[in-house]
């Protein structure tokens, strides 16, 4: 069984959690909280106080941000990701783990594309001074960063898998 | 060969005065240069871009050209021509907005981009569900705004500033989330309007969308298709400002017929807007850079306020 | 290639790779980015960075990871198998059993949320595990909830409404209020259908023990309570005018945590499991609706959806063949495009036609609203079919097949909603006089 709960046909084959995935997924769990804290806090102000905050559908934005790119490690690192199994459950252990490694590839390539372009938001940002139109002026880079970082960590945890998968390789040709 | 540009709007609407105009700018563009540039437009919204980051994707050549009104994020300067009860006239902005021209133009080049025009929405004024025949009305009333120099404004006159995204709008306001909104006729105004039951008709500020091009796209052009380029925005800026103004008026009678209560501005609410938030303009000014605060004393100055 | 051409080459990379297995949210990114690449090169990458900001910088979108945890805290506290147990034995007596109790919880659901996504993921979290170790029919299970979570767009609130009421200036309020009559019919024709699939082919689901005493009965009610107070309270919230839809997701998790000390069990420890398995759930689910908009911006940066619909209205068509023309061209945008890029794309290219053909903008505003739910469905890029695969322990090729029954149904109250135009249009013309 995976650890979110599913329960796969085939063999999942995960690198499973490092400490950057845990660490990130500790992120996660603490954004999601304070998600929950920050709206409860512009809810009673609103309510009771008769006041805003003004801060909570921008900081909010930031955080699911945060959470969307974080998580994404950690999702692959638990080996989370859904697949159509239809193929994969007729080849042979060899075959469907060499299969798997080039799409893990093919992954990578794309992820490495994303995080280079992301990065390249980051450095935009930050270079124009941009920030956020409201009473924060948050420098918009800051929470930026937290995209591209996901995206590069993702991209190691797609390594790690595809180290993983290839020892396997070598371990069931022996 | 021909060259291919893309043009990025923040209105999601093809049907206002401002997609229209910018509409016929493109169909210019492509008409006077034969084809040599011919530009396509994108509504808001129809590419996962946030209509508060065009300028950005116009400066890295995303898209090459954009009708941009929510630049303050990216040059904060810009703030001076929205700065509540600055500006009381037409007349004022035009003044306003050409001592503000250099330095607005100084800050979108920092960034690789070109002005090459700009249009005028008419005054964003108040609505509300609740009683709003006053400035005094506001006190107490959760107010949607979409600026934190509005913010402070509504903050000053004894209301609750909120900050909600636009699809939240209509939900919001159906349940009491918030009261009101500041918006132009046509605008929000036109969108929400059966869920609004007052306008008060007193200008808050003018909302003004600037024109803009990539520098090298657009230096790499010939100077002929450069001039026509130019042209065509300045020959539709003015036109798109006249029938926004036009609409205005005739929205507004639209909404009295419905049964909304329109109000217009009251002697010596003027007045109270203008000591209420005074005091804000020169800190709202020193928090964004000695160029703010040179530019705000000139217009200051010139408008004699 | 001409971007038809490329068009066909991606969309048969995406279900190649799909079909042969690799990971669902890599197979819709992967060619996106290669369709970039085809389209414009390495320069054609350069928005991906804006895209992503702007797609995700998104507080609405922050009801997904919150009513996630709220489904995790009722599973963790086992306060879900509770509410199962209670159901079960109180639905006991209709045919289909539990398998009503998704889509009447969907569409419970749907008064909550304004989208099809958090719906069939809420419902899903909760009822699908319970449904699988009760050996439902797992392509039932999982089809109903797939449809079932559509239904968070056609019932009030719903963000494809207000995007589409802001496009075409229509009266939110109204788009809202034409929504009801469908979304409780198609709720009656989904849960009619189950009943008889059921009484015909009573295998799909296990005959539940009904109360036997009335003891049994009371404890069943009171298993069932926590449930009620959690929906209640979340909609009351939103309804007394305390919390925005959004908003009302934290307030959710709130009530669910409070009613887990009460009624189930409830640790720092149980805390903090439901979070860990709500951010891997989260690293699935929010980077498919990721993909799902990289995808999106590719085609319309190709600008293929606005090539389409500007043919159709170049065709000059009767009423009836227009229709049919709507029919064909949402059907086709269905499969490919992500709800909220096909209001964006085609509705400002048609809206003027529709005014040329006397075509009712709020009751055209349903129907887009119900293809929207059909292309939600719809294999390849069906979003809702990911969702539930992605929190099912099943196949894909199961979650598609459960749904065709449904599908057909909402092709059926297409059909009726032409027909008979009042079903939707009744309710918002009783309210009169708006200012
Ligand atoms: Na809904
Ligand atoms: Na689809």
């Amino acid at each position: 069984m995976a650890p979110d709960g599913a329960v796969h046909f085939i063999d999942n084959v995960s690198s499973g959690p490092g400490p950057m995935e845990n660490a990130s997924e500790a992120i996660c769990a603490l954004f999601l909280m304070a998600m929950i804290v920050l709206i409860g806090a512009e809810a009673i102000a609103r309510n009771l106080f008769a006041t805003s905050l003004q801060i909570t559908d921008e900081i909010g934005g930031y955080l699911l941000v945060a959470m969307t790119f974080l998580s994404m490690s950690v999702a692959e690192a638990h080996g989370a990701f859904h697949r159509v199994e239809l193929v994969q459950a007729r080849l042979g252990h060899s075959a469907r783990l060499v299969s798997q490694i080039v799409f893990d590839l093919m992954s990578l390539v794309a992820s490495a594309l994303i995080t280079w372009q992301l990065t390249r938001l980051v450095m935009n940002s930050w270079r124009s001074e941009d920030v956020a139109p409201t009473p924060l002026q948050t420098p918009l880079w800051m929470p930026q960063t937290t995209m591209a970082i996901g995206m590069f960590l993702l991209c190691l945890a797609l390594l790690r898998t595809i180290l993983t998968k290839t020892r396997r390789l070598r371990g069931s040709a022996q | 060969a021909a060259e291919k540009w893309d043009l990025y709007i923040y209105n999601p609407v093809a049907t206002v005065a401002a997609a229209k105009g910018m509409s016929a700018v493109a169909e210019q563009i492509e008409k006077d240069t034969g084809g040599e540039l011919s530009v396509r437009m994108h509504l808001g919204g129809s590419l996962p871009i946030n209509t508060t980051t065009i300028t950005q994707a116009v400066s890295d050549d995303v898209v090459q050209m954009g009708d941009d009104g929510y630049f303050l994020g990216n040059v904060p300067i810009g703030g001076v021509l929205r700065l509540p009860m600055l500006i009381r006239s037409l007349d004022e902005y035009k003044k306003a907005a050409d001592i503000m021209a250099p330095y607005l133009e100084k800050a979108f080049e920092k960034k690789g981009v070109l002005v090459l025009g700009q249009y005028l929405y008419p005054y964003q004024v108040a609505f509300s569900s609740k009683k709003l025949t006053s400035l005094a009305d506001i006190k107490g009333q959760k107010i949607r705004v979409t600026s934190p120099e509005q913010g402070e404004f509504i903050k000053r006159l004894g209301g609750v500033p909120v900050t909600l995204g636009a699809p939240e709008v209509p939900s919001a306001l159906d349940r009491s989330i918030v009261d009101g909104v500041l918006t132009a006729n046509t605008g929000g105004g036109n969108t929400w309007k059966d869920l609004l039951k007052f306008n008060y008709r007193l200008g808050i500020n003018y909302f003004n969308s600037v024109v803009i091009v990539n520098k090298e796209r657009f230096n790499k052009l010939s100077p002929e298709i450069q001039a026509k380029v130019r042209k065509a925005v300045a020959d539709n800026m003015p036109l798109i400002t006249k029938a926004m103004a036009d609409e205005e008026d005739n929205l507004s009678k639209k909404f009295a017929e419905g049964g909304m209560t329109v109000t217009e501005q009251q002697p010596g609410d003027l007045d109270v807007g203008t000591k209420a938030i005074s005091a804000y303009w020169d800190e709202w000014a020193k928090s964004k850079g000695p160029d703010a605060a040179a530019a705000l004393k000139q217009v200051r100055a010139a408008l004699g306020r | 290639m001409t971007p038809g051409v490329e068009l066909i080459f991606v969309l048969a990379i995406f279900v190649g790779l799909l079909c042969v297995g690799m990971t669902i949210p890599f197979s819709i990114t992967v060619p996106s980015v290669l369709y970039l690449l085809l389209h414009a090169g390495l320069p054609g990458l350069k928005g991906i960075g804006l895209v992503s900001w702007g797609s995700m910088n998104s507080f609405t979108l922050s009801a997904i990871p919150l009513f996630i945890l709220m489904a995790e805290i009722l599973q963790e506290s086992r306060l879900s198998l509770r509410v199962y147990h209670g159901l079960s034995k109180l639905v006991s007596w209709i045919p289909g059993g539990l398998l009503q109790t998704n889509i009447a919880g969907c569409a419970i659901f749907a008064a909550i949320s304004g989208s099809s996504v958090v719906t069939a993921a809420s419902i899903g979290r909760v009822a699908l595990p319970e449904l699988q170790k009760r050996k439902y029919s797992p392509r039932l299970s999982a089809g109903s909830l797939a449809a079932g979570g559509t239904l968070g767009i056609l019932i009030p609130p719903s963000i494809a409404m207000i995007v589409y009421g802001t496009f075409t200036e229509t009266s939110v309020a109204k788009l809202f209020m034409a929504g009801v009559m469908p979304g409780l019919l198609l709720t009656a024709m989904f849960m009619a259908y189950i009943a008889v699939h059921a009484w015909f082919r009573p295998g799909i689901a296990p005959r539940e023990v009904g109360a036997r005493s009335t003891r049994e009965l009371l404890s069943a009610l009171l298993d069932v309570v926590p449930f009620m107070v959690l929906i209640g309270g979340t909609i009351g919230s939103i309804y007394s005018g305390l919390v925005t839809p959004t908003e009302a997701a934290a307030v959710g998790c709130v009530l669910a945590m409070i009613i887990a000390v009460f009624w189930g069990e409830f640790s720092v420890a149980i805390l903090w499991r439901a979070l860990q398995t709500t951010v891997r759930v989260c690293g699935n689910i929010l980077f498919i609706v990721y993909a799902a908009f990289l995808f999106s911006y590719a085609i319309s940066y190709a600008g293929v959806g606005e090539q389409i619909t500007q043919f159709l209205v170049n065709l000059k068509l009767s009423k009836l063949e227009f229709f049919f023309a709507l029919f064909v061209l949402y059907t086709v945008l269905g499969c490919l495009v992500e709800s909220l890029g096909m209001i964006v794309v085609t509705v400002p290219l048609l809206y003027p036609v529709l005014v040329q053909y006397g075509i009712d903008p709020i009751w055209f505003g349903v129907i887009l609203v119900l293809f929207i739910e059909m292309g939600q469905i719809s294999p390849p890029i069906g979003i809702n079919l990911f969702v539930i695969q992605s929190i099912w322990t099943g196949k894909l090729s199961d979650v598609v097949a459960g749904t065709v029954p449904f599908h057909l149904i909402m092709f059926v109250l297409l059909g009726l909603l032409v027909i008979f135009p009042e079903i939707a249009m009744w309710l918002p013309s009783q309210v009169t006089a708006v200012p």
